[in-house]
């Protein structure tokens, strides 16, 4: 009988063999099996979804206890944990440590609250921390006017900073840092700050901004800081919230143009003191953030403002409280192209701050109840459009038709879930779950599936696809998927 | 036994005295006055030439920058028109008023619930304090974000308004 058997396969070994494509097809059947994905499929069509206040957030850190606040900046490279001047329900005023790591809050200092900037990008552990004279005390005490660097490094300097203190004496607030420069036991740093005297300190030149390059060594009780040089730079400009890049080679500020009667806010390179090849932007923005690599920058800004960058789709102001919210944009210099990264009517987002990894952190304050709350929101710019849309779209609680039973998983009805049950949302979802999923062979081999396979076409390309490329990320690349080529070579990168 | 009903009568007594007080400042805080359209829109077309300095209590340099605009506008005799954010912190405010740094009249909101479309879009701020400028009765394009001293706010209000004269 066997022989027989042998014999037949060896006459006709196509027959009884599988097809290249009926392999590929029971390959991926059993992919999909394996990866349960009707399980997964009916989870995602019957799920009520919570409304998505901002797609592109990715995390939150809460800020319990603090009453809504305007300022905050990151503690650390990585952007997880925050320091966060302003008043504590029961600490009262000071300066508070919040993160996911820390399991809650710490009370970093009580004797200041203002404009607290943590010097990043130094040694581990390191944690000087600046903070400006800006008090009435700086009217009748002309001497404490500057910028003052405290150690708190160690937590016994808490209830004491002074332990530990560097002044440079011309300078004011809006401080920021670069890093020039870390070696072993030292670091090179670039302060930029901006005198602002009051008119009662009159032997005092009047404003502008200056940067102090100061070499930090030793740590500790044998740290030393000393201030190599100071000069004053972008001589000539009325400059108003100034921010630094990392490396201290880029400035961002609105300047006030005299001839033009009009304030923007721009880019500029710093080259021998002087704010050189200015990139407007086409708004006038708060505070921004230069992201690691100099090529993002972030600012918050009202939408009214927005409306002027024509390669934002127009958006209405939003109010709450008679006041104005304000929303995040990250511009790419390279290319140009300007996104909005938060969302909500009633969520006012302050102070983008970029982290290491790319991702920013905001401050955030709802203001959907009478008693609104601040936290701080890790966002994820690099989250394309249409997958951010996409989780969107889940605002208004919509509740998917409930997937069709499904005896077995397989390609003939894939089809009919996907265009019974959820349609588009699906069909993106599907994409994405299938390329975080299979490997590098099974994603070509699905890929080739639903090119010869024209009714998953109809449903995985066009509408979805057709005229509107999909934007993707995959494997931490932004990827246009236009053709079955593109998803092809999204294989590649697996 | 005699004592408790005494201390609950003195209680009794002093309670509303306290309340009176905490309801005076409540009440006060919760009827912040904010500017109304008319009213603005007349200040404006009355004055002609002056300056909208919009502040918040929880910025200390838009604080110590009152004094500073205060200086410049009497310097100009340009009128001053000083506006608070409206989602102010009530303690601070009032921290501000006890200080003497403002009065409690001069206490006004800018509420952009009360103001048309074209208010809101002139009265556009992204930080605290901005100043804005109107000529002529019509208000200048871009307020003027951030803290200045009162020599340089003089330069700037001197520079915007030659520009505006052209």
């Amino acid at each position: 009988m066997f022989q027989l058997a042998l014999l037949i396969f060896l006459i006709f070994p196509k027959t009884y063999a599988e097809t290249e494509d009926e392999a590929k097809s029971h390959k991926f059947a059993s992919v999909l099996a394996n990866m349960n994905y009707r399980q997964e499929f009916k989870a995602f069509c019957e799920r009520k979804f919570e409304p998505v206040v901002n797609p592109y957030q990715i995390g939150r850190i809460e800020l319990e206890g603090m009453t809504p606040e305007f300022f905050f900046r990151n503690y650390d490279d990585n952007g997880t944990e925050v320091l966060v001047p302003g008043r504590h329900n029961t600490k009262g005023a000071g300066v508070f440590k919040y993160g996911h790591n820390s399991g809650g809050m710490e009370v970093v200092s009580r004797h200041f609250a203002t404009d607290a900037v943590p010097i990043l990008g130094l040694h581990s552990n390191d944690k000087l921390i600046s903070f400006p004279s800006v008090s009435n005390a700086v009217d009748t005490n002309p001497e404490a006017l500057g910028l003052r660097i405290f150690d708190f490094s160690e937590k016994q300097v808490i209830n004491d900073p002074r332990t530990f203190t560097h002044r440079i004496p011309t300078s004011g607030v809006y401080q920021s840092f670069g890093v020039l420069e870390k070696k072993d036991n030292s670091t090179r740093i670039k302060v930029l700050s901006d005198t602002m005297f009051s008119t009662e300190v009159t032997d005092k030149p009047l404003h502008g901004l200056s940067v102090s390059e100061l070499t930090i060594t030793g740590a500790g009780k044998n740290r030393t800081i000393v201030t190599d040089k100071t000069s004053n730079i972008c001589a000539g400009k009325i400059l108003q919230l100034p921010i630094l890049s990392r490396d201290g080679t880029k400035l961002i500020a609105t300047e006030y143009i005299e001839a033009q009667q009009k304030v923007v806010t721009r880019l500029y390179d710093i080259k021998n003191n002087k704010c050189e090849n200015p990139l407007s932007f086409n708004f006038v923005a708060a505070k921004g953030s230069i992201s690691f690599d100099n090529r993002y920058i972030a600012f918050s800004l009202p939408r009214s403002q927005l409306k002027l960058d024509k390669n934002i789709s127009k958006l209405k102001p939003k109010y709450a409280e008679g006041n104005l919210l304000f929303d995040v944009v990250v511009v790419d210099t390279k290319t140009g192209k300007s996104e909005v990264v938060t969302t909500g009517d009633n969520i006012t987002s302050l102070f983008p701050s970029f982290n290491q990894d790319g991702t920013l952190n905001v401050l955030q304050t709802e203001f959907q109840t009478r008693d609104p709350k601040s936290f701080i929101s890790r966002i994820d710019p690099k989250m394309s459009s249409s997958i951010a849309k996409i989780k969107a779209g889940h605002q208004s609680d919509i509740l998917c038709n409930q997937a069709p039973p499904i005896p077995q998983a397989s390609l003939s009805n894939l089809n009919d879930i996907l265009r019974e049950s959820c349609g588009y949302n699906v069909s993106h979802h599907f994409v994405d779950v299938v390329f975080s999923k299979l490997n590098r062979k099974e994603c070509k081999d699905f890929v080739t599936i639903l090119k010869s396979n024209p009714e998953l076409r109809e449903v995985l390309e066009p509408p979805a696809l057709a005229g509107k490329p999909h934007l993707l990320k995959l494997f931490s690349k932004e990827l246009t998927l236009t053709t079955f080529d593109d998803m092809s070579a999204a294989c590649d990168l697996k | 036994m005699g004592i408790l009903f005494l201390l609950f009568i003195s209680a009794l007594i002093s309670f509303p005295t306290n309340s009176a007080a905490s309801e005076k400042k409540l009440i006060f805080f919760k009827a912040l006055p904010s500017i109304s359209n008319k009213t603005l829109a007349d200040v404006i077309q009355t004055n002609k030439n002056g300056l909208i300095y919009l502040w918040s209590p929880h910025m200390p340099l838009s604080v110590q920058g009152l004094k500073e605009i205060r200086q410049a506008a009497k310097s100009m005799n340009l009128p001053l028109l000083v506006l608070c954010e409206s989602t102010a912190n009530f303690e601070l405010l009032a921290h501000w008023i006890e200080n003497k740094t403002i009065s409690s009249s001069e206490i006004i909101t800018l509420n952009y619930d009360r103001l048309d479309p074209i208010f809101q879009e002139k009265l556009t701020y992204v930080h605290f304090p901005t100043l804005f400028i109107y000529k002529k009765a019509k208000l200048l394009d871009n307020g003027i974000p951030g803290y200045e001293n009162f020599p340089r706010y003089r330069s700037l209000i001197e520079s915007v308004l030659k520009v505006a004269n052209k």
